[in-house]
């Protein structure tokens, strides 16, 4: 397994944070699920590691960045069945993430991907190739975040 | 199931008004930690009883609320087909409106796969569904569907963190007669709906997070088959020829278990 170089995790991590400060990650609360889970550690860093991972809990492809966005919107990527829906509002929505990640910046993190990417398989891993970038896609807990990287080899 | 008549009291003004049970509540915490012994002799019994249990099949219906910023609530409904083959077989499907989950555990490994979008990873996995909880939890931040139930009755349970714990009264869920039990720990007041007679098993269960000003709330209805169908292939993913393997962060790289 291809992992990433420390770095470039903690960059990213880095990244998520200032998405997450700035709204553009939905920055959605939610609520346990585990009766036993919650006190089962420290639960001050359950909490965190929770809610940190569950900023990306939304819907598979599209993230929805505003929340005024039509809940429904997202639900139409049921019936299409694979990886991105160009309902506009998606769209602008990606769009928006990708233009403040500025130039897709090796280590940041997005939460779903431009339109007219091409999977290329390196080492057993797979990659996303969109136009110049590079994203790896990964689980973050059971969200899938897409991270840039350099071009694998 | 005798009752205290401080319950009964409190039973009353949940029929009443919303002052009323306020007031209620604020009598019990004002009072020491105030714990019906029918209430936690039934989670323990509950809890023994799963422990039981060989293998079983689970399927459930879930809402869990997401607060958004502004404090506005939205409730995400999904279902849980849960096949558990003890000690070392696990297989849940997750279906939500946010998306689609499997999970597979066969002792040796766990794989996570994205229906929809296709994806799945794959990591090493201790031989054990006691041990796969805590793994999943602390190392990859995964949280097992229906969690609980692997928890009760076993070493992990934190039924001491219980502070107050109350018998509600008969119900029926699902046509099925239950016994309502209500309980507090700190952030979180939960009821648990208990089957009566000789399978002690959850059949509904609500959190509501309560160090949270929102207060959302988690609840499951659970329908139990204590006689699933399974072979040792339900267990252990095989991938489509078209899924694509990514990889599964480690919240802790360089430390934790394998």
């Amino acid at each position: 397994v291809r992992m990433l170089h420390p770095i470039r995790v903690s960059t990213a991590m880095v990244v998520m944070v200032a998405l997450t400060q700035t709204g553009l990650a939905a920055q959605r609360r939610v609520a346990e699920t585990s009766v036993n889970r919650t006190t089962r550690v420290n639960r001050d860093e359950h909490v965190n590691v929770n809610r940190t991972t569950n900023v990306n809990v939304n819907r598979d492809v599209n993230v929805n960045v505003h929340r005024d966005v039509d809940v429904n919107v997202d639900r139409r990527y049921y019936g299409v069945g694979c990886c991105y829906d160009p309902h506009p509002i998606a769209t602008a929505a990606a769009v928006t993430t990708a233009a403040v990640v500025t130039a897709a910046v090796i280590g940041s993190v997005v939460h779903s991907l431009p339109p007219s990417c091409s999977v290329v398989v390196v080492g057993g891993i797979s990659y996303q190739h969109c136009g110049a970038t590079w994203y790896q896609p990964r689980f973050a807990a059971s969200s899938v975040t897409y991270v840039v990287v350099t071009a694998p080899r | 199931m005798a009752r205290t008549p401080g319950l009964t009291v409190a039973l009353i003004c949940i029929g009443l008004t919303a002052p009323c049970v306020t007031h209620a509540w604020q009598a019990t915490a004002a009072q020491p930690p105030k714990t019906d012994h029918a209430a936690t002799d039934a989670l323990n019994r509950m809890g023994a009883y799963l422990r039981t249990l060989t293998a079983f099949q689970v399927q459930s219906t879930t809402a869990r609320e997401q607060v958004l910023d502004d404090g506005q609530k939205i409730t995400i409904d999904g279902t849980v087909d849960l096949v558990v083959k003890r000690p070392n077989g696990l297989r849940a499907d997750v279906i939500t409106d946010e998306g689609s989950r499997t999970f597979f555990f066969d002792g040796r490994s766990f794989t996570i796969w994205a229906r929809i979008l296709n994806y799945y990873a794959t990591v090493p996995a201790p031989a054990t569904l006691g041990e796969l909880g805590d793994v999943l939890s602390d190392k990859y931040g995964i949280e097992l569907p229906l969690a609980d139930l692997f928890f009760w009755g076993t070493d992990k349970s934190k039924a001491g963190a219980v502070t107050a714990a109350a018998d509600v009264g008969p119900s029926q869920i699902g046509g099925v007669t239950c016994q309502h039990y209500a309980f507090r720990q700190e952030g979180l007041d939960w009821q648990v709906w208990i089957q009566n007679g000789d399978y002690p098993l959850p059949r509904k269960l609500v959190l509501t997070t309560t160090d949270d000003e929102a207060r959302p709330e988690y609840s499951t209805v659970m329908t139990w088959n204590l006689a699933p169908s399974f072979n040792d292939l339900s267990f252990t993913f095989s991938p489509p020829s078209d899924a694509l393997k990514i990889v599964l962060t480690d919240l802790k790289p360089g430390g934790g278990r394998q």
